[in-house]
């Protein structure tokens, strides 16, 4: 009995929350073309898969810059509107460190405006297993995040090494 | 010193958008009646081209590619056209160029993108397809490209759909244009090279200079100044030699950048060398020709 409790004592003291929050994805979303925008920018619906039916702001625009840097945008459901390759060619744990310095600044906010002032529209919410696809339209501000990008030196310019 | 190279790349209609709209002129060659492209009348006269340009344009200026403008180099090309009418060969003939070969060889474009576009029509709705298509001047392969059509509508007009098009399709572009940038970096720029004798000199590819034939020690040379010796002999011949897909380095050994000619010139340096005098010729940006035995 009492090495049972003191068993239980120690299963107590195993911070779970640090332990899932290091199990749970940087981000998990998917883009696919939603508009045909200006030059330079992206009009995509993200989608992104939450335990929760409301997602913040924050949250939507991290999942959309990481979204198109890793995962890319897919072509909308006709195809007729082409979808893009992921801007950086690698997984995001080789670019860890860069990503959580460049979240740290409030910077990162200005690559991605919420459409719709973030209204969500008929069937933005799935329930997915156990978890949510929440979707949002998303302006990604692509030109001003690849010179950024380029200018960090993570992804090459097209005159880079001319 | 490392001098960077400036890509010039210049966006033209494609030939089938010249005809289709009657931008073309004629002329008669040997009988038969040729059409060429007629791109000063298609900028003239087509506000949609100029539109699609102009977008195209600004993509490319925020990628750190401004286009050369088609317009100002067509206005170039016009005043340096004066001076080559006044130029005859030897034997009476005149220089034989399209428009498009003269904004190759003058514009010094090291691609040129070729776009189009045709309207669909469906009952009430239209859709346009878009095609673009860049070329290598040098090479005149096909290096990029991308077509498609986009969705449907009822109202939109014309120059919104061409300017929705080319914002649709130039990511991929650009993407592909990369990939040929990064093959040009680490496997050089592909030319062709031509060696032929004039057929009064006293030697020819086979003679022995030292203990090897010529042909053998420009091969040799080829093989010492191609990028990872890479070059392919199409056709030899005691009179000729014919070089393709041969990649030369984008910079020479003093880090300027390299073209045709300029990297040609260094096998004639050796062929002077060994006493053998010879004449250097241009086709294009991507054809060199050297004539041994002589000027």
């Amino acid at each position: 009995m009492r090495i049972l409790l003191t068993l239980l004592l120690a299963l107590s003291m195993i911070p779970f929350n640090s332990y899932s929050k290091s199990k749970e994805p940087p981000f998990h979303c998917e883009l696919e073309m939603a508009e045909i925008g200006k030059a330079g920018t992206v009009v995509a619906k993200l989608w992104v898969y939450s335990k929760s039916k409301k997602i913040n702001e924050e949250t939507i625009i991290k999942n959309a810059i990481l979204g198109i840097c890793f995962n890319g945008v897919q072509p909308n459901e006709s195809r007729r509107m082409r979808g893009m390759r992921p801007l950086i060619e690698g997984v995001y744990e080789d670019y860890k460190d860069y990503f959580e310095n460049f979240f740290s600044s409030q910077d990162y906010q200005r690559f991605v405006r919420i459409g719709l002032d973030g209204y969500a529209e008929q069937g933005d919410l799935i329930k997915v297993k156990k978890q949510y696809k929440v979707g949002r339209i998303v302006v990604i501000h692509l030109s001003d995040l690849r010179k950024r990008l380029e200018d960090d030196n993570v992804i090459r310019s097209l005159t880079n090494g001319f | 010193m490392v001098v960077v190279w400036v890509w010039a790349i210049a966006v033209v209609p494609s030939d089938y958008y010249c005809q289709q709209h009657g931008y073309y002129m004629s002329s008669v060659v040997d009988g038969k009646t040729e059409r060429y492209p007629d791109y000063q009348k298609a900028l003239q006269n087509d506000f949609e081209l100029n539109t699609a340009i102009t977008v195209m344009g600004q993509i490319m200026a925020d990628r750190g590619f401004p286009l050369k403008l088609l317009e100002q180099e067509i206005k170039t090309i016009n005043e340096q056209d004066a001076e080559d009418e006044m130029l005859t060969s030897k034997s009476g003939g005149e220089i034989a160029e399209t428009p498009y070969d003269r904004l190759k060889k003058k514009a010094k474009c090291d691609i040129i993108l070729q776009l189009g576009w045709k309207i669909n029509h469906f009952g009430p709705r239209y859709s346009l397809t878009f095609n673009l298509q860049g070329i290598d001047a040098y090479t005149n392969k096909q290096i990029v490209a991308c077509q498609g059509t986009g969705e449907p509508t009822y109202s939109a007009e014309l120059p919104i759909l061409i300017e929705e098009s080319v914002v649709n399709n130039l990511e991929t572009f650009n993407y592909q244009l990369q990939n040929h940038f990064n093959d040009m970096m680490a496997n050089g720029r592909e030319v062709s090279v031509n060696i032929k004798r004039w057929d009064n000199a006293p030697f020819d590819l086979e003679t022995e200079f030292g203990d090897r034939e010529l042909g053998e020690i420009i091969e040799d040379w080829m093989a010492d100044n191609t990028v990872s010796g890479r070059f392919n002999t199409v056709d030899a011949t005691e009179n000729m030699l014919v070089f393709q897909q041969v990649r030369i380095p984008l910079y020479d050994e003093r880090g300027r950048a390299n073209d045709t000619r300029r990297w040609s010139r260094g096998l004639v340096n050796m062929l002077k060398g060994l006493g053998i005098t010879s004449k250097l010729t241009t086709k294009g940006l991507g054809q060199a020709s050297i004539i041994i035995g002589g000027k």
